[in-house]
């Protein structure tokens, strides 16, 4: 059996001077997701999902704050050439879609994962993979004479090793929300090796993510977790360079959970039919995630414009007919400007279309801004 | 799979076909199969339990004997044939077999009376010459690899060798008639000698000018043969298996070549039994050095196939290339007699295959019957000559005699130059 500690978790109504910031727990009724924000910032948009506004709420949480965080790297002033990349390529996107729209929108947040301590102790096996070169050669003939040029191939030599483990291992990061792996599809993995002490001044500023999942049922995804790191140790222990048929029988002891938060910012703008979407983007590394919409609104309008100016010049192509009876050169500006209508018109299309279709290939909705 | 089950760390144990070995990571040991110990690679001292006499392996018996009190064990081994283990040319192996197997001369310390041993250059067995027990000991091996993993074992007995050697001195009308009677080849040495087996598999393609022979009529309506000349390309995979190459250069390479093939279907699992009592030498060709010779020719081998491909007399412009894969190796031990005999104050090398009994060697050559056949194949050319010279310039009508004279003489320049390496080949080392 596996010892587990998950005590600690509390529920709070007011943080004044918990985590060393004054912060108020607020929810939002549209999404559930709760914060931590400024009091300043009870009735922002939800920095989440950007529908509804937060409100004052209760949370449950953990008393002590959180052990590191991984500090922004990029500034305020960094978000309007990373909007700017995002909006680019976005033809008849709704009004809404703006970089200073999204800059003016932009709130910085810190989401959570969590921190896992534990002594572990067990037996393992596995097969180790050690590399190395054997020589082989090729051989060309030409003009009555051979030349040789020697090769050089990596090869893997597979072995059983076995041993025990009794190791201490700090901070293994386990997702602390249910949408952690969405988050990171859409801004990218995060570097740890940055990340700082908790300090209150970087995030006084910031809205706080809290957990919405909890360490019981983060334990077994934190335990896999573990475990890949006991396999890489050991891998390391035995000086193989490869691993497999890795299997152990391990004890964890001395859990202790506390809590990293990750920088990102939050940004939205809202379709045709007011309906918001979110923009997310990795505080760290710049990237940035979210649906990039086109206004299928502005793609009727558009092609109505361009199917009056068709239908207009059809108009004056069939003056310049009747106009021919009398001056019959002005029948060939007539077939002219028949023709142009012709054109014109189903370009119309174009602008009908091309909403749509864009739309359509927003599935991922990813898009990298190097700064 | 993870399991939750609580380990025992306390009573936990290491199976005991494993060892500890060294961790790279506080907290963590790591514990590795440990190596066959099949002890052939210890000193071994071959004595009777029952009388102390030493003990030999015997042929006949097909296991160690000792000829004192009948004591006989049989051989611990297995056959394993052409499947025997093969190994690869990783650059570790490479860099160990160049240092040899440690040709220094060492002393050996017999167990049975104490005395203290020297042993010969590259030789992996002794006799005491106090207590005349047999030894065998191959420990200067530069890697676990680099050491007799397989041999075939002497199944020629040695009377059987005597009468074979007896039957091959008479043989050839070219050598001395006294040969049989004056030579008695009595004093011969049972040696393992080291080889080395070769395989691989050689990718190649080639391109070439292939020419295609048309015939046609000229506007005179002679015949006439013209050849047309076209690029052609092919690709042919060339499989070599148990290339086998003397690992020894002190032995003659050209009457070992004679003595082939051996069987290596007979291979067997190295057992220090099969050495008790015979001489060994390990060798002293290294890995890269007889790689690379073995490799010239395996590339030739492929060459050969290519031009087997290309099917055509008339080639022109080609050209190849041989890639080698799959390539592996093998150090094995293979049986011969050897033996020398004095004729006439020179002295003959005369090996034997120690399997299939197969015999080669140097034989001296009467000459003056070397030189009697050679002037009888000149004799007729010269002479027909000689008549027809006279006949052309006195009458006109010795062409033919002439001509027929220049024929058979150029035919007897070639059978006696053939006749004459043959003998010389016959003497050479």
């Amino acid at each position: 059996m596996t010892h587990q500690d998950f005590d600690g978790m509390q529920v709070v109504e007011t943080v004044e001077g918990l985590w060393g910031v004054p912060l108020q727990p607020a929810g939002c009724a549209q999404c559930g997701q709760a914060h931590l924000v400024a009091a300043s910032r009870i009735g922002i948009i939800c920095p989440h999902c950007g529908r509804e506004k937060l409100v004052s709420q209760p949370a449950q949480l953990r008393e002590e704050p959180p052990e590191k965080l991984v500090p922004f790297l990029k500034e305020r002033s960094h978000l309007s050439a990373i909007f700017s990349g995002f909006v680019k390529g976005v033809w008849l996107r709704s009004d809404d879609f703006d970089v200073d729209k999204l800059l003016e929108r932009a709130v910085p947040v810190f989401w959570p994962m969590w921190l896992v301590d534990s002594e572990v102790a067990g037996t393992w096996e596995a097969e180790m993979g050690f590399d190395y070169q054997v020589k082989s050669s090729q051989e060309f003939y030409s003009g009555a004479n051979w030349q040789s040029r020697e090769m050089l191939e990596d090869r893997v030599r597979w072995e059983a090793r076995l041993g025990g483990v009794k190791r201490h291992h700090d901070n293994i990061a386990t997702p602390a929300l249910e949408g952690h792996q969405a988050l990171l599809k859409l801004v990218g993995r995060y570097d740890f090796k940055h990340a700082v002490d908790y300090d209150p001044l970087l995030v006084e500023d910031a809205a706080l993510r809290i957990p919405d999942l909890q360490m019981e049922s983060t334990w077994p995804l934190a335990r896999v977790r573990l475990d890949q790191v006991v396999a890489d140790e050991c891998r390391q222990a035995a000086g193989g360079q490869h691993i497999r048929n890795f299997s152990a029988r391990l004890d964890y002891d001395g859990l202790n959970w506390t809590q990293l938060l990750l920088p990102l910012y939050f940004t939205y703008y809202t379709d045709d039919d007011g309906v918001p979407h979110p923009v997310y983007i990795n505080g760290q590394t710049g990237a940035v995630g979210g649906l990039r919409l086109a206004s299928q609104g502005k793609g009727w309008k558009w092609a109505g414009i361009t199917a009056a100016v068709a239908f207009a010049v059809f108009l004056i192509s069939l003056l310049c007919f009747a106009l021919s009876a009398l001056l019959p050169p002005a029948a060939v500006l007539g077939v002219g400007l028949a023709v142009l209508s012709l054109i014109i018109g189903v370009g119309a299309i174009v602008p009908a279309v091309w909403p749509w279709q864009w739309n359509r290939k927003q599935q991922d909705g990813k898009v990298i801004i190097s700064l | 799979m993870m399991s939750t089950h609580r380990p025992n760390l306390v009573d936990w144990q290491a199976p005991e076909d494993f060892m500890q070995v060294d961790s790279a990571v506080d907290g963590i040991t790591v514990f590795a199969a440990r190596p066959e110990e099949d002890g052939t690679s210890a000193p071994k001292t071959y004595n009777c339990p029952n009388c102390g006499a030493s003990t030999r392996f015997d042929v006949a018996a097909g296991g160690v004997v000792c000829e004192h009190c009948g004591f006989s064990v049989s051989v611990d081994s297995a056959q394993v044939g052409r499947r025997a283990e093969e190994f690869e040319f990783t650059l570790e192996t490479l860099r160990r077999a160049e240092h040899g197997w440690g040709m220094e001369r060492r002393e050996l310390h017999c167990d049975s009376c104490g005395a203290e041993l020297v042993v010969a250059e590259g030789a992996l067995t002794a006799t005491c010459a106090f207590c005349a027990s047999n030894k065998v000991n191959i420990r200067t091996a530069p890697s676990d690899k680099l050491r007799p993993r397989f041999l075939v074992p002497f199944k020629m007995k040695i009377d059987t060798v005597h009468s074979r050697v007896r039957e091959w001195l008479g043989k050839g009308w070219y050598h001395p008639g006294e040969l049989t009677a004056k030579v008695l080849v009595d004093r011969f040495v049972g040696i393992y000698l080291p080889f080395w087996t070769f395989d691989a598999r050689i990718h190649s393609g080639w391109r070439a000018q292939v020419g295609q022979t048309h015939t046609y009529r000229d506007r005179d309506g002679n015949r006439r043969t013209r050849i047309e000349w076209h690029w052609r390309s092919g690709q042919v995979t060339v499989d070599v298996d148990d290339y086998v190459f003397s690992g020894n250069s002190h032995i003659s390479s050209r009457i070992l070549g004679q003595i082939q093939p051996f069987n290596l279907h007979e291979l067997e699992t190295y057992s220090p039994d099969y050495l008790a009592g015979w001489h060994a030498l390990a060798y002293d060709i290294n890995l890269p050095d007889a790689w690379e010779v073995a490799k010239t020719e395996m590339r030739e081998r492929a060459k050969d196939a290519c031009y087997q491909d290309i099917n055509n007399s008339h080639v022109r412009n080609f050209s190849m290339n041989a890639d080698f894969a799959d390539e592996s190796w093998r150090y094995i031990l293979l049986p011969v007699y050897l033996a020398s005999y004095k004729f006439e104050d020179r002295v003959f090398q005369v090996m034997a295959n120690g399997q299939t009994g197969k015999v080669a060697g140097q034989k001296p050559v009467a000459w003056w019957k070397i030189w009697l056949a050679i002037a009888g194949m000149l004799a007729p050319g010269f002479i027909l000559g000689l008549i027809g010279l006279p006949l052309l310039l006195l009458s006109g009508v010795g062409v033919i005699p002439l001509v027929l004279g220049f024929i058979l003489l150029v035919i007897g320049i070639v059978l006696a130059v053939v006749l004459y390496r043959k003998a010389m080949e016959s003497e050479a080392a």
